[in-house]
């Protein structure tokens, strides 16, 4: 696990990776994959607060604080990003093995094959740095832009203090993820068709979502779909919902099949007149 | 025609490599240390060294001292020369110097018999590694059960006559004056020390037989074609494999015998047609005879038909793709702890299209490279060719990435499961491989089974699901949808190859309905073992 460390350090972090990143990395198309570095859960604010929990003993402060379903989540978003062809993940948990292994290699190899894949993957762009907070008992991702050092977006989801095993863990993980592809990727979940009818109604989804995105079976999810309002003279985007679906299948990598249980005939109109519609994890019901 | 000409280039090929394998054949060994208290596991490198030199290959022997690999002068019978390999191996009979008694109770309670009970389990690891690539060409752990024979006095319990030898009961006396129990249990120990020491030599025997097998393996990846064959009233009873096939044994090894069969790009041999045994080492090759459990009629048939016949150690389970071999990639392991590293090392062992690189005994490896190009061996042929690992397969502490190591990104990652589940359908997509259909077997418009080819083998493969890839538009992009048509399982007997008939165990009429489409059809390794439907 990593130390906690300050804004000052994580700003210094990013300026490393830029330095490190401007002297190796040619310049770079628009539509290359993006280089995004995961960094370790943070869970020390966590183990503090587990520490001071009077009513816990020395036994159950301990297998809280041992390696938990929380700390899986660094590696879930590896795994989510890193199987998404717009991205080149570097799992910063695996620095120190890939380091000895390139020292081992020497610098003539290194050198070369770091030439193709710099041609190949281009500069990485992004830090995503998993953390627990204790101010509001909540996971946040923070994702920074590492040329400018800028807070690029957040992610967060609330946590019970009772439910941090490895399912609630994966919920947790789906959550954040959609957070990130909506906010920081603009990646939206797409409701493709309907793919069980009854007269007007959908019975049954197919969604564009799978074991990519972490999602499971009896999952629900808001059917929403993009509408604009006036606010002020500008036009301002909003989601609004109009149903609700229950995970009955994730089929693969990138789909699963849902079963409506709120708005039927609404989403079958919307899905006639050819209106995009998206889903997001219901984060009310676990 | 042109099956039986690439069946030729395909079988030359192999015959070549053997050749090739033939010029350097000298295995360095690391003996593994024993305090010479544990008899048998001390003096095993005394018996297992000359087997492993009656299979016709040198071995130069080391041990380990103060942390320095040093030439072990009294059981090297030659001066030391290169080795192309190194073995590394480890055994494990459980042997205890001081086993305590046990009270075996009847179904009330009371003590019927008091014995000492020894473990009959042993279990063994063989690394071999390339010296000039260091690569690792054979990696293996197994182990078993020894088997008591009475007749031979090989038992694992000895019953004692403890109330005679103590005075009283043993366990009161333990209680009472434990100085005096356990001066009294060494001389029993003592009393049956021979026994305990012949019972542990036995199991010493099975894993020489294994670590022997494991070697000899590295030598014979190919087959050997049987020529010039005698039958003896239209059976073969014996033949002989000749010393220019490369072909590597000891006396009492298994050898197989079958033909081989061409489907598309494939060849494989459709089983065996029977177990034979090496007898002896001849001035012209490997003598080898039919052994009991093979009457030598369905060679001979074979023979007469006018198929050639092949053999190969221990196993006639043999099958190729043949075509285009695409260059190695070359990885490596890094676990979190030796045992995992282990396991994720001897699966990728399996897997076709990587060449696994030592990362555990670079030490080993360092000293003895440096060593071969010393001004000590001047004139023996030692060509450094390292090999630098592409992708590394990192061990996490929830996770296992597939890393690129020259930048340092993730090709592909997956959860860590019990036995690493989930890594062979990660190598597969990470390194984008597919198994491929050899051959449908189908009946009343339904398919029953396929022959499949598996890039990464079938060794932990039992149970698969099946799909096929249909797209689906999302947005203005085109995904792939992977709907699920079918159940399947290979029957389990035939894990070395790479070839393997898979039942279709639920699904057929999907499947056969989705073959006759033209969909494209995949296959993914089911984690959870057998499929729900059919634990119900």
């Amino acid at each position: 696990m990593l130390p906690p460390i300050s804004t000052k350090q994580l700003l210094g972090l990013i300026l490393f990776f830029s330095i490190f990143i401007l002297n190796q990395t040619a310049l770079i198309s628009q539509d290359s994959p993006r280089k995004l570095i995961v960094f370790e859960m943070d869970l020390s604010e966590y183990s503090k607060k587990v520490n001071k929990s009077d009513w816990l003993s020395e036994e159950d402060k301990r297998k809280f604080i041992q390696p938990n379903a929380l700390n899986t989540i660094s590696s879930q978003l590896v795994n989510t990003y890193s199987s998404n062809p717009d991205f080149l993940v570097i799992n910063k948990g695996n620095a120190e093995a890939i380091k000895k292994i390139q020292e081992k290699q020497g610098i003539a190899a290194h050198v070369d094959s770091n030439l193709i894949a710099e041609g190949k993957a281009g500069g990485a762009d992004l830090l995503m740095y998993p953390k627990y907070l204790v101010l509001d008992n909540s996971i946040v991702i923070r994702v920074f832009d590492v040329k400018t050092g800028l807070l690029t977006c957040e992610a967060s989801v609330p946590i019970d203090d009772n439910k941090v095993n490895a399912n609630h863990t994966s919920f947790y993980t789906g959550v954040l993820i959609q957070q990130l592809n909506d906010r920081c990727f603009d990646v939206k979940y797409s409701l493709v068709r309907a793919t069980k009818l009854k007269g007007e109604s959908a019975k049954e989804v197919l969604i564009a979502v799978g074991n990519r995105q972490k999602v499971k079976r009896a999952q629900f999810l808001e059917v929403y779909q993009m509408v604009y309002e006036e606010v002020d003279g500008k036009k301002t985007s909003r989601s609004m919902t109009i149903g609700l679906i229950e995970i009955v299948k994730v089929e693969d990598d990138n789909f699963s099949l849902a079963e409506v249980k709120k708005g039927e005939v609404a989403i079958q109109k919307a899905l006639l007149a050819s209106t995009p519609l998206f889903c997001k994890l219901n984060v009310n019901i676990r | 025609m042109k099956k039986f000409n690439l069946l030729i280039v395909a079988i030359f090929s192999l015959l070549f490599g053997n050749n090739l394998f033939a010029q350097e054949r000298t295995v360095a060994v690391v003996l593994p240390y024993f305090v010479p208290q544990h008899t048998a596991s001390y003096e095993m490198p005394n018996q297992l060294i000359p087997l492993l030199n009656s299979k016709g290959i040198d071995h130069m022997v080391y041990r380990r001292s103060n942390d320095k690999i040093m030439f072990d002068s009294l059981l090297n019978s030659k001066a030391e020369q290169v080795s192309r390999y190194m073995m590394v191996y480890e055994i494990d009979i459980i042997e205890d110097y001081y086993p305590e008694l046990e009270y075996v109770k009847d179904t009330n309670g009371v003590v019927k018999t008091i014995l000492f009970r020894l473990s009959n389990k042993w279990s063994y690891y063989v690394k071999i590694i390339d010296l000039e690539t260091s690569e690792i060409v054979q990696v293996i752990q197994g182990g078993g059960t020894l088997a008591d024979n009475p007749d031979k006095k090989i038992v694992s319990a000895y019953p004692v006559d403890a109330n005679k030898h103590f005075g009283t009961d043993p366990r009161l006396l333990r209680k009472n004056d434990q100085d005096k129990y356990f001066k009294l249990l060494l001389t029993l120990r003592n009393a049956h020390r021979d026994r305990f020491t012949q019972y542990y030599r036995a199991k010493v025997q099975n894993a020489m037989g294994a670590i022997s097998l494991a070697e000899s393996q590295i030598f014979n990846k190919g087959i050997v074609r049987l020529e010039k064959l005698e039958l003896e009233k239209e059976k073969l009873k014996e033949f002989i494999i000749p010393r220019s096939s490369g072909f590597v044994a000891t006396k009492g090894q298994n050898v197989k015998v079958f033909t081989i069969d061409t489907i598309g790009n494939y060849i494989m041999s459709p089983g065996n047609l029977g177990s034979y045994e090496i007898d002896s080492l001849e001035s012209s090759g490997w003598k080898v005879s039919n052994s009991f459990m093979s009457s030598g009629k369905d060679a001979a048939a074979a023979h007469i038909a006018g198929k050639p016949l092949y053999c190969s150690l221990n196993t006639g389970e043999f099958a190729e793709k043949m075509g285009d071999k695409a260059e190695l990639i070359p990885v490596s392991v890094t676990g979190l702890k030796e045992h995992t590293a282990r396991l994720i090392e001897m699966q990728v062992m399996g897997y076709n299209f990587l060449r696994l690189m030592d990362k555990t005994y670079a030490k080993d490896v360092e000293y003895f490279q440096s060593r071969y190009r010393s001004g000590d061996f001047a004139g023996q042929k030692f060509e450094l060719r390292p090999n630098s690992s592409k992708y590394i397969f990192i061990e996490n502490e929830n996770s296992v990435d597939i890393s690129d190591v020259a930048a340092g990104t993730v090709l592909y990652s997956f959860q860590k499961k019990k036995d690493f589940d989930g890594m062979y359908d990660a190598t597969l997509i990470g390194f984008k491989q597919e198994m491929e259909i050899v051959q449908e077997i189908e009946k009343k418009e339904k398919t029953k089974a396929v022959v499949l080819y598996s890039p990464c083998g079938f060794s932990t493969l039992v149970w698969l699901e099946v799909f096929k890839v249909t797209q689906e538009k999302v947005g203005d992009k085109t995904i792939d949808r992977l709907v699920k048509i079918a159940d399947a399982n290979t029957s389990g007997s035939e894990q070395q190859r790479k070839i393997s008939t898979v039942n279709i165990s639920r699904g057929e009429s999907d499947f056969y309905e989705a073959s006759k489409n033209g969909d494209k059809i995949v296959f993914r390794q089911r984690v959870s073992n057998a499929p729900a439907w059919l634990k119900q």
